[in-house]
């Protein structure tokens, strides 16, 4: 029982480094040699959801907003959200 | 309320007076619709009146817009820009709040989140992963990633704590943060390249 324990424990580590490591490997795949940091992308935050919401494609217009906003979970809340606001506000 | 364009926004803010309070007053009632409704997922995380915290989101956002009038560069609507300030100010608040009893020290031991970039523990399962890609991975995170890179990685992609929580508990900013991160993906990146492995190779290897 003791061994069938540790034996499934085990199995769930090495599953969760499995899933991490994959994880880690498509960021990696995914970065771009010149990324926007926070604050560049933040700045033209409005402008990619006005073009957005105008139907248009604002990652044909800024592209490196649009890798911004995949690498990075922080500011893709922070875009969510305005997109959630302006929704509300402006339907 | 009625339609403005950003150059009525912009002068209707800069004159004093009536003028002007009406404009805050609109402004204000616009950011908190908006804020009200894109949080509603953090309203557990608010733990008080909400709607009273909203509004003083709106406050604390009314001020940053004042304050950076000039920075507008009239790139989208005005209404859009203040909005964002104001998504910025209250997410800012509650993240610290959802994360205030959190160490990152034990974020990353706990969750076991560390001992994945580390090749150093010992154990049956350990000898025989070393043969393998996944113990190759780990020691070249190991070789290409600072400790202040592994760490952050660590909270952020594996601990989930928003970039900006870690930020605040290594003495830096988010955007600085973000800097150093994507220096370590693109050392890793780099070094797949000089050793001649394709990382969606290594993914369909894993399985």
């Amino acid at each position: 029982m003791f061994f069938k324990l540790m034996f499934s424990r085990r199995a769930r580590r090495a599953m969760k480094e499995m899933t991490r490591l994959k994880s880690m490997i498509n960021m990696v795949d995914a970065t771009a040699e010149i990324e926007l940091a926070c604050e560049e992308a933040h700045r033209l935050l409005d402008q990619y959801a006005d073009v957005l919401l105008r139907g248009e494609d604002p990652g044909a217009l800024l592209p490196q907003v649009k890798h911004h906003l995949e690498m990075c979970m922080d500011c893709r809340e922070e875009f969510e959200m305005l997109l959630s606001a302006l929704r509300a506000t402006t339907g | 309320m009625e339609q403005r364009s950003n150059q009525e926004w912009l002068d209707a803010l800069k004159s004093p007076g009536a003028e002007r309070d009406r404009a805050l007053a609109e402004l204000r009632a616009l950011l908190v619709r908006g804020l009200n409704y894109a949080l509603r997922d953090w309203r557990r995380t608010a733990g008080r009146d909400f709607e009273a915290l909203a509004e003083d989101f709106c406050q604390e956002a009314l001020l940053r817009i004042l304050d950076n009038l000039d920075s507008f560069e009239g790139r989208s609507r005005f209404t859009t820009w203040a909005h964002k300030i104001a998504v910025r100010v209250a997410l800012t608040e509650l993240r610290r709040k959802r994360w205030q009893d959190v160490s990152l020290d034990k974020l990353v031991a706990e969750d076991g989140a560390e001992s994945m970039m580390s090749t150093d523990e010992a154990g049956p399962e350990t000898e025989a992963e070393r043969t393998d890609l996944m113990a190759w991975m780990k020691r070249i995170m190991m070789e290409e990633l600072t400790e202040k890179q592994r760490k952050a990685i660590a909270a952020i992609a594996f601990g989930g704590m928003p970039l900006e929580e870690v930020a605040r508990r290594m003495d830096t900013n988010r955007n600085a943060l973000y800097k150093v991160i994507h220096d370590g993906r693109v050392r890793l990146k780099r070094r797949l390249a000089r050793e001649g492995m394709n990382p969606q190779d290594i993914l369909e290897s894993m399985g």
